[in-house]
């Protein structure tokens, strides 16, 4: 039992790596993916949404290996004073998407199949 | 509540949230971690190390300095030329893919409706269908030259793909979200054919009929004369431009007095009150849409022969005047194959060093402002026109302009055989430009500057430069040159079309150029190109110098009478020949210092008669006082920490407004076209009694002095003492997104419009406050020099090698040109030989 509630979070993490790393996706996409992995594989809407914020832990870390180095911070400063913001607002924008994104994904496909399984157990 | 409300609620939440995120995160997908802008910061670093090529024969060592310049040695000319494609590329390609869609009418499908009119001009004036023509003319007369532009297109086609599959174009595009198309031969004449028409493509015979149909051709022959007030001393070519066995046939006094915009010369008649109305309405539309301004635009060279040189060998100077932008105009290059070893600076988007210099020859480039664009007027009926007695059918090209957001815009482009149609109503009058027409003059457009750029960066000296010239067609420019062999001077090629004009009194003239529009019916065409034997040039002159900053490229005698162009006032033009002439040696340095002199040759010549002419007004108040004191102790530099230039810039702009603006306005002058200096420096020392004065003067002067003085008190405060020159006349270098992120300035600038230190500023007291700045200057500056067999070089431009804003070169050198200092440019055979060298990277064929 507590193997198979592992499934989920791992998955979201692999997912969150692979569709980074190795795919061409937005990263908009990439966290709908994790997201639509996390609520597939967790029964609960609340474990859903906890291995879907696992599953930004590659996001948030490759973002933060951008933003500690001197010339990615000039860069977000650089965009950042282009869209007349501070560089940490653009940052805290981009964090809440991905994270939001990907829990509300995961939400959504959750709070559905809870309603399908309700269903069908009745 | 229920488990199925609380679902309900949950996932309809969940959706929203979602969907708002969705929406709010769009214009941040360039932040990808992985795949964002980030990418920018491994494209910011060059690496030593190993690059596969496809299609290289041998290996290319690339060794790049401290400035991020890059030195190429190959043993084949197509490896270099390929390498530097990749070269520019990986440091440019947004750059080149923004100016080839400028050029070719494409800004649209990136910018929407925001640059619909610029790429409709662009589109009917049709550069992208005389590169076309171009470029297969190349492939099938001058494959060598063809096979060079497709060595580079195929570099920048593997840097693109190289890119592009790594996830690491430049962050502009990931911004824009949008991907480059693969570069072609025709991409590189295209943009060589923008700066053409940058150079060349004068409106003003059509400007010049706009005013003599408004204040009349008399008034237009006394503001606008054919030959420039103060101009005649110190022409490109010295003497009066008579040439051995050629003569004009016509005593020049008899050809200034005539009327050109009569209708003996043009065939039109503007004193038809309809036509002339259509006219002006035509002129207006058409300026509208190519948002004409008279040009602030110019350059300097000069060179002096071994007589005149401190260092024993000739010395050049160039600094070309365009536009300053982010990126750089220009990227810096060293070429070293075993045909030659040149150096110098090239256009991102042409494989060839533009200005520069190899072992044997130096050589910088001016415009020269001769006239080779004309209008005709044409008769139209239905879809087809008169010419020569003959209603022959219009061709009709229909142009696709995708605009971003709203799809694709059809437009029709009706040509004649003289090129495109502008219409109004019934009125269609059409251009005809060299660069558009051809050097057959058969309206296919093929012109051969490639030909001549390849053929200059192998040349061994003067000789092989005349060669390599005799194929420059388009612009027309000033090349001053000096080679190993001590010579030096300046040749003026192109395509110069002359008309036969038969005069009132029936003799005939060959005239250059135009003044007003001409009937289109055949009456007024083009009879032929000077031949490259008569094209101006002054080569070793006796006097041991020569100098062509913008100003009259020849004496009146010339065989053909230059009716047409648009030359510089002439300020600079006298400014440096006084240098020139008033010092028996001159070395480099006395050069770079004259490349950044700020004295204004004009201001000496009207101050003293300023002053004089209201000093004497009893109703003087303080602040006018104190600013005649600063006049008065000026040593006429336009130096941005002295108040005198401010002063003297808001004083003459304001008796500008005294003299033309009511009259131009009572008359329908729709905008600001004042004359030249040289005419209000003119007016002021020869007609002080002029009507444009309202017949005084010293009274225009005066209420010119108080308007200026309230301007100025208004716009930067009363204290007179505050008025510096740089308050008013700042730098800005914009990055071609006008991003002021991206951008450097406003900062307090040196020089005015009409000192060597070239700063173009308008005389307009309405850029006090505005967000008028400094945007032109010299891109480029260089010195050259040859002592025996060595050559010694000296460059800057206000920039940076590369494109990408967190990159160390984005904008490098600027420091050093804002403060006129220069950079050695070193030009050794050898690799190992590169003094600064930071990253040593061997290009090797892929064998793919």
């Amino acid at each position: 039992m507590r193997r198979k509630a592992l499934i989920g979070p791992l998955a979201s993490i692999a997912v969150g790596y692979l569709t980074l790393f190795h795919t061409t996706l937005s990263w908009q996409l990439s966290a709908v993916s994790v997201g639509l992995v996390a609520g597939a594989l967790c029964g609960r809407t609340s474990t859903a949404t906890s291995s879907s914020l696992l599953g930004s832990v590659p996001f948030l870390a490759a973002l933060s290996l951008r933003v500690l180095d001197r010339t990615g911070w000039r860069l977000l400063e650089l965009v950042s004073s282009i869209a007349g913001l501070q560089p940490s607002v653009v940052l805290g924008l981009l964090v809440l998407s991905y994270v939001g994104i990907a829990a509300s994904s995961s939400a959504i496909v959750s709070v559905v199949l809870g309603a399908i399984r309700a269903r069908k157990g009745r | 509540m229920s488990p199925r409300l609380r679902r309900a609620i949950a996932s309809t939440a969940s959706v929203l949230v979602l969907a708002a995120l969705l929406l709010v995160s769009g214009p941040l997908q360039a932040l990808h971690p992985v795949r964002g802008i980030w990418t920018e910061i491994d494209n910011a670093r060059w690496a030593s190390g190993e690059v596969r090529l496809k299609g290289l024969k041998g290996t290319v060592t690339v060794v790049v300095d401290s400035r991020g310049v890059p030195h190429v040695f190959a043993e084949d000319e197509l490896d270099a030329l390929r390498v530097l494609g990749y070269l520019h590329a990986r440091e440019r390609l947004w750059q080149m893919d923004v100016q080839r869609r400028l050029a070719s009418g494409r800004l649209s499908e990136l910018l929407g409706e925001a640059a619909f009119r610029t790429d409709l001009l662009m589109r009917v004036i049709g550069l992208h269908r005389s590169a076309r023509s171009t470029a297969r003319w190349l492939e099938q007369n001058r494959p060598d030259v063809y096979g060079a532009l497709k060595a580079y297109a195929d570099g920048v086609n593997a840097a693109i793909e190289e890119l592009r599959s790594a996830g690491r174009l430049p962050m502009t595009f990931k911004l824009l979200g949008y991907e480059p198309e693969p570069w072609k031969v025709e991409d590189s004449i295209l943009w060589a054919k923008y700066m053409a028409w940058t150079l060349t493509g004068f409106w003003y015979p059509l400007l010049l009929t706009y005013l003599a149909i408004k204040l009349g051709p008399d008034a237009v022959a006394e503001l606008y004369p054919v030959r420039h007030y103060y101009s005649e001393n110190v022409t490109v070519v010295p003497g009066d431009g008579s040439i051995a066995g050629a003569s004009l046939g016509v005593e020049p006094e008899v050809l200034m007095r005539l009327d050109w915009f009569g209708e003996w010369a043009t065939g039109v008649d503007l004193t038809d009150p309809e036509l002339s109305r259509e006219l002006a309405e035509l002129i207006e539309r058409v300026a509208e849409l190519a948002r004409i301004t008279p040009s602030e635009l110019g350059s300097n060279n000069w060179v002096v022969g071994p007589m005149r040189s401190a260092t024993g060998g000739p010395i050049l100077a160039d600094d070309p005047h365009l536009p300053l932008n982010l990126p750089s105009l220009w990227y810096e290059v060293h070429l070293v194959t075993r045909d030659y070893n040149v150096r110098g600076v090239t256009l991102p988007g042409v494989p060839f060093v533009v200005i520069g210099f190899n072992e044997h020859l130096a050589w910088g480039l001016t415009n020269s402002q001769i006239g080779v664009t004309d209008f005709y007027v044409e008769k139209v009926q239905g879809d087809r026109y008169l010419f020569r007695g003959e209603w022959r059918p219009l061709e009709r090209v229909v142009e696709e302009i995708t605009v971003r957001g709203q799809g694709v815009r059809r437009i029709t482009v009706n040509l004649t055989v003289h090129g495109p149609l502008f219409s109004h109503g019934d009125l269609h009058v059409s251009l005809k430009w060299t660069g558009n027409t051809g050097f057959n003059d058969d309206g296919s457009g093929v012109t051969r500057e490639a030909v001549a750029a390849y053929m200059l960066m192998r040349a061994r000296g003067l000789n092989d430069l005349l060669e390599a010239l005799k194929f420059w067609d388009v612009p027309s420019q000033n090349w001053a040159f000096v080679d190993r062999d001590g010579n030096f001077g300046i040749v003026i090629p192109g395509l110069f079309p002359f008309r036969v004009v038969r005069l009132p009194d029936g003799r005939e003239v060959r005239v250059i150029g135009s003044r007003s529009v001409l009937n289109g019916t055949g009456g007024h065409e083009w009879a032929g190109f000077v031949p490259f034997s008569q094209v101006p040039m002054t080569v070793n002159p006796e006097r041991g110098y020569a100098a062509a900053p913008n100003q009259l490229t020849v004496g009146p005698r010339y065989p053909y009478f230059i009716l047409g162009g648009w030359y510089d006032p002439g300020a600079r033009a006298q400014r440096i020949h006084w240098l020139l002439a008033s010092k028996a040696l001159h070395s480099v340095e006395d050069f770079a210092s004259y490349q950044c002199d700020t004295v204004l040759w004009f201001a000496r010549s009207v101050t003293p008669r300023l002053i004089a002419s209201v000093e004497r007004f009893p109703d003087l108040d303080g602040r006018e006082r104190r600013a005649l004191e600063d006049l008065r102790g000026w040593d006429y530099s336009m130096s941005r920490d002295s108040v005198a230039p401010t002063v003297f810039w808001a004083w003459f702009s304001a008796l500008y407004d005294e003299a033309f603006k009511r009259p131009f306005s009572e008359r329908g002058v729709r905008w600001r076209l004042y004359p030249l200096e040289s005419t209000l420096v003119w007016l002021i020392n020869e007609r002080p009694d002029s009507p444009w004065f309202g017949g005084n003067l010293s009274l225009a002067a005066r209420r010119a002095l108080r308007t200026a003085v309230e301007r100025l008190t208004e716009a930067l405060g009363p204290d007179v003492s505050g008025w510096s020159w740089g308050r008013v006349h700042r730098l800005r270098i914009g990055h071609l997104t006008s991003l002021d992120a991206l951008s450097i300035g406003p900062l307090p600038h040196d020089g005015s419009s009409g000192t060597l230190l070239n700063a173009g500023f308008p005389y307009d007291l309405s850029a006090l406050g505005s967000r008028t700045f400094v945007t032109t200057g010299p891109s480029w500056r260089m010195i050259v020099t040859f002592t025996g067999d060595r050559v010694e070089a000296y460059g800057v431009y206000p920039g940076g090698q590369s494109e990408n804003p967190i990159s160390e070169h984005y904008s490098d050198s600027f420091d050093e040109w804002y403060a006129c200092r220069l950079h050695r440019l070193e030009a050794p055979p050898r690799p190992d030989q590169v003094i600064d060298r930071v990253v040593t990277i061997a290009f090797r064929g892929s064998g793919t």
